[in-house]
């Protein structure tokens, strides 16, 4: 992604823009004194902007003043306008005696903006911006000081005119003497969605610290709260702020809970609850250590929003410095997230799911996991000299309720610099879409044991990569059919061990959850799929199923697969059985997988099977003799291949018709339709031929083409000598072709036939003939596998002194085609 | 039209007369094995009143494909049926092959593969019925009808392999007999066959 870097002078003059092109996932540190040529190295610099072309939050920054007053830094976000809900601001911090604060405001838009600072002195301050200039503001000390002698506390509250956003307030309070500086963190009140603040990473060690908090409302509001250690595993554990009631507008600090050595908090997290309404308090929390100078102030979080489920920050291991990542959760339930961590060189980290409880903070420390080369899960280790990279965490497996804050905390202890890190990245967490065990099918002999894994796979809202396999851990197993084996819960890894031969399937409950973003600033969930990660589990002996579980009639198929467990390694102490003995269809084992586990067989299907389904069992001859045969409900399914039946009347027989040779030998012509037959019994007749077209067309099994007379009737001249209704007329062999492949039918079966009259003597007499037929196709069991196809024949014949002739004083006498005819003197 | 009439009427007497021997004779063969009906057919000498008997018997074989019979029916190969139903009154709803005339040939063509020995034996020895040679050729290529060739190219190793002028003669006639089951699309790989023989 390539985004235009600008920096504006104090006054709001932009210097050349630089085009800088970041790879995916790419952290990279930026001078900014780089950024501008050198000649113009003399202004003051005001603002940055970065203008790209994308995702919300595809490309974020921070800016790090170091060395301020020679000692410490300031640190500030760079945010689109889009994640301000106002242009108000309101901050709170703590100020030692003898500090100074000033305010940094910016206008971030092309348009003037006004600003109007209400000071805790009382007084009242007017600045007006022009377009992208930056303005430090001193902030006069407040009058009412704070319980704690010698010490004070400042805010102020900002309203600016322009669009939300325009205005940023940053600034810092600092006291050279002491070596004491501090970032002044603003807060917009339009973007809180509740009366709770939180932060983590906290520091008490060997330093003073100070929470301050200011009432933003009209109203008087009680302010109370807890300090979550780190590792902390249960909510009863906090340690509770006592309650602080805040008259309309005051700021006050808070007492921080003695918890006996100071360092057993360093990490905490902490939460802060106003009895007031949403967006009713501020906090600031910081840390001054003044032998090192460095003094840390940690942002105070709202995390209503959904967009605090998800972080990433950049850090850096250069130098002395060192980078932790807090997350906390400071929801009501237990949650849980995953993370990666991106190296500039190298492949990516990936953290595994971390559960953490109510007030649980989990703690990522990027230079021991590199130093100490902690291998993540799949073995991957940070490179020993990277110095570069971002962590990336992110709720998972949640419900949209979940309440997490993520920090990541930089220090260089040798040179005084901490600061905070706590972009939103894009700003949805992971969805939760996928889930599944490891392995699929877990296989056990009876009382051994095998291990099972569930995972979960994500996708990222944003659109950029996310990574799969987070492990689950399943706080039940529902089996479908118990009794053959069991399995552990509450663990990462479950066991299932053996009981009896047979297999089910089984599941863990799980919940999917799919966050979308609204395409500006949020994130919302829409919905929560059940995914219930499951498999089957075979123990003993057992069959799970067959591959391909069908064949056809008359087919031989090789290469299907019995899957299942407890199968002989040795191939010949297999035996399967489809069906019972006598139904037609036998089953050979060609090879047996390494691990029992898969039956490669051919099974054949006479032609003389019946369709239908057939169980199958294997049997296994284990080496003491004895014999164990699967008793599970698994079945091959024999279907009958389809026809469709069509008739010539015209032409020649098919040259791919075996028969043709027979027919010619008959009738002593090829000819289809009325003809004189001149085989070894000459006559009238209408030779035709019954085409059956097999699906599928390769077919290979044996097809007979039946014929059955319906209705028919023949006659010396107009009366009737005989009859007959619904009798079978199925040709000979001879004149069959049943074998769909032969001659290169590609799925044709015949069926010729040639009836008619062969008067026996020369006399005056027409004799005549009317029948009706349907023809269908049909396996060599009987079961018909195509339509029936009706049609009829009409013969009048003589013989004469010079042969034989058709006789036509009927109209349409002499004729075949589909349907039917009267089977009267004169087909009418 | 009256002597017609009458011609017609005596026929139909005369086939009376026979279709009464024939019913009692059949009837004592209701429910015969066919081990039974073999046995019949291996004493029989087909004659005009057991005629349709004789059919019976073979056709009933015919369905089992019963093997033992083959030695039988190749003694029949040349028995022709009497028009039977409604072939008296001339319809025939069937193209009229050697398989429908001659009901041996129906009966050895569906029992298959185990009745070439004893087809190759007729075609080579018989010197009585060139009938029984040449329904005994259509057996053989009923067989072979999926692969004609192969039953031409076997005719020609037989031949080949034949000392005996007389039964080689009798092989080579039976040859361009085969030669007439040969459907158009393998009228040239017979043709080679017959030549050379098997590949």
């Amino acid at each position: 992604m390539s985004g235009t870097v600008t920096i504006y002078s104090a006054e709001g003059n932009p210097f050349p823009s630089s085009r800088i092109t970041l790879a995916r996932d790419e952290t990279r540190h930026l001078d900014i004194r780089s950024l501008i040529p050198s000649e113009e190295s003399a202004h003051t610099l005001g603002g940055i902007a970065i203008e790209f072309t994308g995702q919300s939050m595809g490309i974020a920054a921070q800016v790090t003043i170091s060395g301020f007053h020679g000692f410490g830094n300031i640190d500030a976000p760079v945010f689109g306008d889009m994640m301000y809900k106002s242009n108000d601001a309101d901050a709170v911090w703590w100020e030692p005696k003898g500090a100074d604060s000033h305010l940094i405001l910016g206008n971030s838009s092309a348009d003037p903006v006004h600003a109007q600072i209400t000071f805790a002195s009382g007084e009242v301050g007017e600045v007006d911006l022009a377009p992208h200039a930056t303005i430090v503001q001193y902030v006069p000390h407040a009058h009412q000081a704070d319980e704690a002698p010698g010490h004070a506390l400042n805010s102020i509250h900002v309203v600016g005119t322009g669009m939300p956003g325009t205005l940023r307030v940053t600034g810092w309070v600092s006291s050279v003497k002491d070596g004491y500086l501090d970032t002044i963190r603003s807060y917009d009140p339009a973007s809180s969605t509740e009366s709770a603040v939180y932060a983590n990473g906290l520091h008490f060690s060997d330093c003073a610290n100070h929470l301050v908090i200011k009432n933003l409302t009209a109203n008087p509001i009680i302010v109370s709260g807890a300090i979550y250690p780190i590792g902390i595993k249960a909510s009863a554990k906090a340690l509770p702020i006592p309650e602080k009631s805040l008259p309309p507008g005051a700021s006050s600090e808070l007492q921080i809970p003695a918890a006996g050595d100071s360092e057993s908090l360093d990490g905490a997290a902490i939460k802060l609850e106003s009895s007031g309404s949403i967006a009713s308090i501020i906090a600031s929390y910081s840390n001054h250590d003044p032998a090192n100078q460095i003094t840390r102030s940690v942002p105070f979080k709202d995390v209503g929003d959904l967009s605090t489920l998800t972080g990433a920050y950049p850090w850096r291991l250069d130098g002395n410095y060192s980078s932790k990542i807090f997350v906390t959760n400071v929801g009501k339930s237990r949650a849980s997230i995953g993370a990666k961590i991106l190296p500039v060189s190298g492949p990516e980290y990936f953290i595994d799911t971390k559960y953490l409880e109510v007030g649980e903070t989990a703690v990522f420390d990027i230079r021991k996991l590199r130093d100490e080369q902690v291998p993540d899960p799949k073995g991957v280790k940070l490179p020993k000299d990277v110095q570069l990279g971002q962590f990336v965490w992110n709720t998972i497996f949640g419900n949209g309720k979940d309440k997490l804050i993520g920090r990541n905390e930089v220090v260089d202890r040798s040179s005084g610099i901490s600061a905070s890190f706590s972009c939103p990245y894009c700003n949805c967490p992971y969805s939760t879409s996928s889930a599944s065990i490891n392995p699929f099918t877990p296989v056990v002999v009876i009382n051994g044991v095998a291990s099972i894994v569930a995972t979960a796979g994500t996708s990222d809202p944003c659109g950029r990569g996310s990574p799969g396999g987070y492990t689950i851990t399943p706080s039940s197993w529902s089996i479908y059919t118990a009794g053959y084996f069991s399995l552990s819960s509450n663990q990462p890894t479950s066991t299932m061990q053996g009981m009896a031969n047979g297999n089910s399937s089984f599941y863990t409950p799980f919940n999917g959850i799919l966050y979308a973003f609204d395409g500006y600033s949020s994130c919302f969930v829409y919905s929560q799929p059940t995914l219930n990660p499951g498999g089957t589990g075979c123990s003993g002996t057992s069959i799970l199923g067959i591959n391909p579980s069908q064949g056809m009639v008359g087919q031989t198929l090789t290469g299907v697969m019995i899957s299942g467990c407890g199968f002989s390694t040795t191939k010949t102490n297999n035996t399967i059985q489809v069906g019972q003995s006598g139904q037609g269809i036998s089953a050979m084992v060609t090879s047996v997988s390494t691990d029992g586990t898969t039956l490669t067989t051919s099974i054949n299907i006479m032609p003389t099977a019946s369709p239908g389904t057939y169980p199958v069992t294997v049997t296994v001859t284990k080496p003491d003799g004895s014999k164990i045969t699967s008793t599970d409900v698994v079945y091959f399914n024999v279907t009958a291949p389809t026809a469709t039946v069509a008739q010539r009347t015209s032409g020649q027989v098919s040259s791919d018709d075996a028969a043709l040779s027979a027919y010619r030998s008959a009738e002593g012509t090829t000819t289809l339709g009325a003809i004189i037959g001149t085989g070894p019994v000459p006559g009238c007749f209408v030779g035709n031929e019954v085409v059956g077209t097999i699906a599928p067309s390769n077919y290979t099994g044996t097809v007979i083409m039946h014929r059955l007379i319906t209705m028919d009737a023949t006659y010396t001249n107009y009366t009737q000598i005989a009859g007959v209704t619904n009798e079978d007329d199925t040709s000979a062999p001879a004149l069959r072709d049943d074998n769909p492949q032969s001659g290169g039918s590609a799925g044709k079966v015949y069926d010729l036939d040639a009836p008619g009259l062969s008067p026996q003597q020369v006399d005056t007499n027409t004799y005549r003939y009317r029948g009706n037929f349907y023809g269908y196709a049909a396996l060599p069991n009987g079961t018909r596998i195509s339509p029936y196809y009706g049609y009829y024949v009409r013969v009048s014949c003589r013989k004469t002194a010079s042969g034989f002739q058709f006789i036509n004083d009927v109209p349409n006498d002499n004729q075949i085609g589909p349907g039917t005819t009267p089977i009267s003197w004169n087909a009418q | 039209m009256r002597g017609i009439r009458i011609s017609a009427l005596v026929f139909g007497l005369l086939a009376l007369c026979g279709l009464g021997a024939a019913g009692q004779e059949c009837e004592s063969l209701q429910g015969a094995t066919s081990q039974e009906l073999t046995s019949y057919l291996n004493k029989i000498a087909p004659d005009r009143n057991n005629a349709e008997c004789v059919t019976r018997a073979i056709n009933v074989l015919a369905s089992e494909r019963y093997e033992p019979a083959i030695t039988a029916l190749a003694k029949l190969l040349d028995f022709r049926r009497p028009p039977i139903g409604r072939e008296k009154e001339g319809l025939y709803l069937h193209a009229q092959g050697l398989w429908e005339i001659y009901p041996a040939v129906n009966a050895l063509s569906l029992i298959g593969e185990a009745a070439l020995p004893k087809m190759l034996d007729v075609i080579k020895n018989d010197t009585r019925s060139a009938t029984k040679r040449e329904n005994a050729v259509f057996v053989w290529m009923q067989v072979h009808r999926n692969d004609a060739p192969l039953g031409v190219a076997l005719l020609k190793k037989e031949s080949d392999r034949t000392d005996e002028a007389a039964v080689r003669q009798r092989l080579n006639w039976a040859i361009s007999q085969a030669l007439n089951w040969c459907n158009p699309s393998e009228e040239t790989r017979c043709r080679a066959a017959a030549a050379k023989g098997p590949s």
